[in-house]
């Protein structure tokens, strides 16, 4: 037993390294686990994209909000008559931090990076976001040693060519997988080159021991001095359960929650007032939702899904969240364009409900089983959808899996039946949500049309509509939504609003709907 | 002596085989794709298949393994599937965090539990012995996630004079989850102490030897301890075994990089190179630690030959 005086004493040495005051200009961000990658070809999840965003630069990126703006282009580029090439005048005086240039060639060098099948991309190969440039199958085929679609014009000018007019094509541009990469620096690391990332961005990485701590220091040469950091240095503490890293925000020895405040502390931390200038919140744009299978008994049954519709009661999922969710009738989310303000929520019908699945002859005797995550809320979402489908006869059993598990159970063709998930956007347009997960062609195993909906005039509507304009198509994707709505694949749940604990000495630290945390813009009070 | 270690280093070998057979049979089995980890959730299904393709996972399962095989006998435990960071030195780099962890939380675990349990048994006093068995049944029954965040709330939180999970803070980092461990391991060698004492308090050399006018405390500190102790070696030897695979629970309470935390985090991804590095240093470690306690045997016991 430790007595007390040895503790006193402890106490007295180490109150200064414990305490709770944080160097001026230095910001500490805490995340459970460490980041899987800072390559920008390779790290692709909340946690790894802000931090490339603040290591990397683009041709575009966002403003404050889902306006595309130049980054390392001069302007938002020269598109042609076809919409089919996009022509970009780089800034000049772009370098990373070993002094390689930032041209027309370190883009072209990682975008064919990207496409190269060894690189190991999630975003490689033609079914990725760069298939669609010409001569990219041949590339990746090993056909061809270099991409035919993108052309060094000079070392300020590049010139991509699209098989197909894509009016995504400038968001992915913004990406993380967009990024130029120092050709000499990767081809040197290879595999390691995420822990020994040399940056033109806004910060630089200085250091990072795998499991505990990666630190992010302001680049003295990053070129556009006007957008520089506003901070020195940033920690993030990694490996600390979410308890724990709560405990050290409130002690001040934490800035931010990287993944917010955690779910069984949300109450207290949220209704005590000391917190109120700490807590800061965002709908997200994402939907949670329940998906039927189209193609399977007995969810091939249309009827049987609007009963099932009818059954939800979507209130007391958010209630189930803690209340960190917006009840939704719609797929496109707050904050997409062509969300729908006039789309109604729908509401709760038990008695209709029922009498709807008398109606298309539902069996009551067999039992269905409703796949969920592992992960907080999804078994308990999945309860309340059990005991709500058990009030108007229907017998559900809940699996509720691990990730890999679960990702690859409910990406399957044909292995589920009904289950719940969530899709949150990689850019802001509708496509990323209505071309992903509703057109035939992601029926396949790793697709993500999870309800195997087929509908052959939504599919031709969704692809006339990627090659025009987004202003001009969104009146089309409504229309779609509203046929997709209609057919009822989906139970649309909620949105999920996201509750970040920040500490108010940061200011300039709105969430931001694409990159969450934009950490270039934070300063300290 | 040698052909004793010889035979224990070939079982040992053959213990090392079978742990990876049986992991890489379970990883291989679990309806998940490790290439959809490393792509991610949104990625296409081409280049799900491209990455399959590129780690051989498409290949049966005896062509996965044989080349598992022939690159560990190498010293290449390989890349993980996560992070393409090469597993062995991964593992390496945590294992002192994973050693001062088992180090400390096995000094507790002795210190209190041995020391509790012997106290309990030799001075024979019904209070002492009660107490005694109120402190081992709170420290089995407490589970020690519980306890952890008890500690830290209390000594790190409330009144903040330890660190607040970590290792950042240094050695001193150590103490709450070492302590933590300690006692709830503490129990067991308690009770183990006591039981151990009793019986070698009832044996005839201890009879002996107050019959020929040894003082109780000379009795107690010469014969019967050290008998006593015996069998606490064998437990913390194969403790230390255990210990060094990783303290799971422990490392994720308190933020501790250890092996333990590295296992976890890589059997929630399905990440399989690094599941099979750390299933087989964990077995490694008990196998080196069953072997020790054979040899420590001898050498407290001379009558023990090996």
């Amino acid at each position: 037993m430790i007595k007390t005086a040895v503790l006193s004493a402890l106490g007295l040495s180490l109150s200064l390294s414990l305490g709770s005051a944080l160097a001026a200009s230095t910001v500490t961000v805490s995340y459970p686990s460490d980041f899987q990658s800072l390559d920008p070809a390779i790290g692709y999840d909340v946690q790894n994209w802000p931090v490339e965003h603040a290591l990397f630069v683009t041709l575009l990126t966002y403003d404050k909000g889902t306006n595309l703006r130049p980054w390392a282009a001069t302007d938002l580029g020269q598109i042609s008559k076809d919409n089919k090439t996009y022509t970009f005048h780089l800034r000049k005086g772009i370098a990373f931090q070993d002094g390689e240039p930032t041209d027309a060639a370190a883009f072209k060098y990682a975008f064919e990076r990207v496409l190269d099948p060894k690189t190991k991309s999630p975003q490689g190969g033609t079914g990725g976001w760069f298939g669609n440039l010409v001569g990219a199958a041949d590339f990746v085929s090993g056909k061809a040693k270099n991409v035919s679609g993108i052309k060094v014009i000079d070392p300020s000018t590049i010139q991509f060519q699209l098989i197909k007019p894509d009016r995504t094509f400038l968001n992915v541009l913004a990406t993380p997988f967009a990024s130029a990469v120092p050709r000499k620096a990767v081809e040197k690391w290879g595999s390691d080159f995420s822990h020994h990332v040399v940056a033109n961005g806004p910060f630089l990485l200085d250091s990072w021991v795998p499991g505990q701590k990666v630190v992010l220091v302001k680049n003295p040469t990053y070129f556009d001095k006007a957008n520089a950091a506003q901070i020195d240095r940033i920690e993030f503490s990694l490996g600390l359960s979410e308890q724990v890293a709560l405990l050290r925000a409130q002690r001040g020895q934490v800035d931010v929650l990287g993944n917010g405040i955690p779910s069984a502390q949300f109450a207290a931390v949220t209704s005590n007032p000391q917190y109120k200038s700490y807590v800061k919140s965002l709908v997200q744009v994402g939907t949670e939702y329940v998906f039927m299978n189209t193609q399977k008994a007995p969810f091939n049954n249309k009827l049987v899904r609007q009963a099932v519709s009818l059954a939800i009661d979507k209130a007391r999922m958010v209630q189930l969240v803690n209340g960190r969710g917006k009840t939704t009738g719609q797929i496109l989310p707050p904050g997409m364009p062509g969300y729908d303000a006039s789309i109604p929520v729908g509401t709760q019908d038990v008695a209709k409900a029922t009498a709807l699945l008398k109606q298309a002859g539902y069996v009551a005797s067999q039992t269905l089983t409703l796949i969920t995550t592992a992960d907080e809320p999804g078994p308990k979402l999945a309860q309340a959808v059990q005991q709500q489908l058990a009030a108007i006869g229907m017998k559900v059993d809940i699996k509720a899996l691990p990730g890999a598990e679960y990702i690859n159970t409910i990406t399957t063709p044909g292995a589920t039946s009904i289950g719940i998930s969530a899709w949150f956007q990689d850019y802001p347009d509708p496509s990323d949500f209505l071309d992903v997960l509703f057109e035939a062609a992601y029926i396949q195993p790793g697709g993500f049309n999870l309800s195997a909906y087929k509908n052959p005039a939504v599919d031709q509507q969704l692809q006339a509509l990627r090659g025009q304009p987004l202003k001009q198509a969104l009146p089309g994707y409504q229309k779609a939504q509203k046929q997709i709505l209609a057919d009822i694949p989906w139970v649309p749940l909620y949105n999920t609003v996201q509750y970040n604990f920040i500490n108010p000495r940061l200011t300039n630290t709105d969430l931001h709907p694409v990159w969450n945390y934009v950490y270039q813009d934070w300063k300290v009070k | 002596m040698l052909t004793f270690l010889m035979r224990r280093v070939a079982w040992s070998v053959v213990v090392l085989l079978f742990a990876s057979l049986l992991t890489f049979f379970i990883g291989y089995k679990v309806p998940a794709n490790p290439a959809r980890m490393i792509a991610g959730p949104n990625a296409t299904a081409e280049t799900v298949r491209s990455i399959s393709h590129q780690l051989g996972l498409d290949q049966p399962f005896y062509v996965q393994y044989g080349r598992f095989l022939g690159h560990a006998a190498q010293g290449d435990l390989g890349r993980s599937y996560k992070t393409e960071q090469q597993v062995l030195p991964t593992i390496l780099q945590r294992f002192p965090y994973t050693l001062a962890l088992a180090l400390g939380g096995l000094a507790f675990e002795v210190l209190i539990g041995a020391s509790v349990g012997l106290l309990a048994a030799g001075t024979k006093l019904r209070a002492v012995d009660g107490l005694a068995s109120t402190f081992v049944l709170l420290t089995l029954a407490v589970p020690s996630f519980w306890l952890g965040i008890i500690l830290l709330y209390v000594f790190g939180f409330k009144y903040p004079i330890l660190p607040l999970g970590g290792a950042e803070a240094g050695p001193i980092s150590l103490l709450l989850p070492a302590l933590t461990l300690g006692l709830s391991g503490a129990g067991y060698y308690a009770r183990m102490g006591r039981a151990s004492l009793l019986e070698v308090m009832g044996e005839d050399y201890i009879r002996t030897a107050r019959a020929k006018g040894v003082s109780p405390g000379r009795v107690m500190l010469k014969h019967a301890f050290k008998n006593a102790l015996r069998p606490l070696i064998t437990m913390t030897a194969l403790d230390l075994g255990v210990l060094l695979g990783g303290a799971l629970i422990i490392e994720q309470v308190f933020g501790w990089p250890g092996i333990g935390t590295l296992a976890w985090q890589a059997v929630q991804n399905i990440d399989l190179p690094m599941i099979m590095g750390t299933v087989l240093f964990s077995a490694l470690c008990i196998v080196v630690a069953n072997i020790l306690v054979d040899v420590v045997y001898s050498w407290v016991d001379p009558r023990i030959t090996v």
